[in-house]
């Protein structure tokens, strides 16, 4: 399946701090581009080179198809996505759905999770288990998004499973608040590279590494789950996501 | 337009094509020869782009701080179009279109209108602030015009020009201190 006449703009936050943030993002675009089933293939971000205008400025083909980088429909996907990959007289932009909405991503958190307990040979009723996520008070879309995966994360059977928040209640931070005894398996929702996986929500744990692994913090044992990201994982989601779109 | 090409030069790179394709360079590099770590791949390339020469994040691409002493060899016009999106993202296209009149940049007032509440007030608190971060950083530190603030590019026919259509997020980062 081809579409040469449909750019696709993989569309992320990027960072001016820190260096891995748009890594995932640019690496998944090259590798998408070399399967030469769009005639374009472009990364864009809000922080980082090239900005989402500059991306469409750019761009041979009169059809764009954006896929945003974000796990959430969020702030980020409804409101500035949506404002800035608007219809020009030249261009034809259509917004998909953000990465982080297709069914499979319940499968790869549960991966991470099932990763986790096999370290150890527990079982799931033997821990706790939080999504982290970011939340906002501009936007309800974050929110839903991390509280509805722990509900179907808790189907599996862990003692109990929450999402907890960066900018929300109830706060990642008050984790030993929420979850009183036992081990805690914490799976991050947020996309690999960025700075609130690997180092925000770690200290806010109080654990010493942003690795995927078990880890001794002081208020006890916490399973750490790798943030979603890397360009193996992602990249099919985002060519059906693309071609869904590139095809209506 | 299409001349440029052949040979050229955007920034801090240069190319020329050959025989064999493109070889993209960094201007220092010009007529260096047989001494250039050859950067095969866009992740490749990517990763001499991302820093600098100490090792420190460049979150600015258009920075006059790219390292030297690489060549990127291209197959195609393609590839040497990919390449140049890795080094200038979203740079070729805007100089493209500036050469065809068609390209879009903002205005002041319009990019204020997109920002939250937050950060119009305390735009509306800077004072001068704005204008300073134009002169210190844009100006200096980035090697494109501003023509949102009223920039124009240097009039050269072989060199690509390097434009600037909006304020970036190193300018919020700037502004917020």
């Amino acid at each position: 399946m081809q579409f040469k006449d449909v750019a696709l703009i993989l569309a992320g936050h990027g960072s001016t701090k820190n260096a891995e943030s748009s890594r995932f993002t640019r690496e998944t675009a090259h590798r998408i581009r070399e399967r030469g089933i769009f005639g374009e293939v472009r990364s864009a971000f809000w922080k980082e080179q090239p900005s989402y205008a500059d991306a469409i400025q750019g761009l041979g083909a009169k059809k764009v198809v954006v896929v945003p980088w974000f796990l959430a429909n969020g702030y980020f996907t409804t409101k500035i996505l949506q404002r800035e990959f608007v219809d020009t007289l030249d261009v034809e932009c259509r917004v998909t759905a953000p990465i982080g909405m297709r069914s499979e991503i319940l499968s790869h958190f549960q991966k991470r999770a099932e990763r986790l307990l096999a370290a150890k040979s527990w079982k799931p009723n033997q821990v706790s288990l939080l999504v982290a996520s970011h939340g906002t008070p501009l936007h309800a879309g974050s929110r839903v998004a991390a509280v509805d995966l722990a509900e179907q994360l808790a189907k599996d059977g862990y003692r109990t499973a929450r999402a907890v928040f960066l900018e929300e209640d109830p706060k990642i931070a008050d984790w030993r608040v929420l979850i009183q005894e036992g081990p805690v398996v914490v799976l991050p929702h947020f996309l690999a590279g960025g700075l609130h996986g690997s180092e925000d929500v770690p200290e806010l744990l109080g654990i010493s590494g942003a690795g995927e692994g078990w880890y001794e913090s002081e208020k006890g044992e916490v399973g750490y789950g790798e943030p979603l990201g890397r360009p193996e994982e992602v990249e099919e989601m985002i060519i059906e996501l693309a071609v869904a779109k590139a095809s209506k | 337009m299409e001349t440029m090409y052949e040979a050229g030069e955007m920034g801090q790179v240069c190319w020329i094509k050959n025989e064999k394709g493109w070889v993209v360079r960094h201007i220092q590099d010009q007529d260096a020869v047989g001494q250039l770590r050859s950067v095969a791949t866009l992740d490749e390339l990517e990763e001499v782009v991302r820093w600098d020469e100490r090792g420190k994040y460049r979150p600015l691409r258009s920075e006059g701080n790219l390292v030297s002493g690489w060549q990127y060899d291209a197959n195609s016009v393609t590839e040497f179009r990919e390449g140049m999106e890795v080094i200038y993202p979203g740079l070729w296209g805007n100089a493209e279109a500036w050469k065809h009149g068609k390209l879009k940049f903002q205005i002041w007032d319009d990019v204020l209108t997109k920002q939250t509440e937050r950060v119009r007030s305390k735009v509306s608190q800077a004072g001068d602030m704005p204008r300073r971060v134009i002169e210190e950083n844009c100006k200096k530190r980035c090697l494109k015009a501003v023509l949102w603030a009223g920039e124009k590019p240097a009039d050269r026919d072989a060199k690509m020009p390097m434009l600037c259509t909006g304020p970036c997020g190193m300018f919020w980062s700037c502004l917020e201190g």
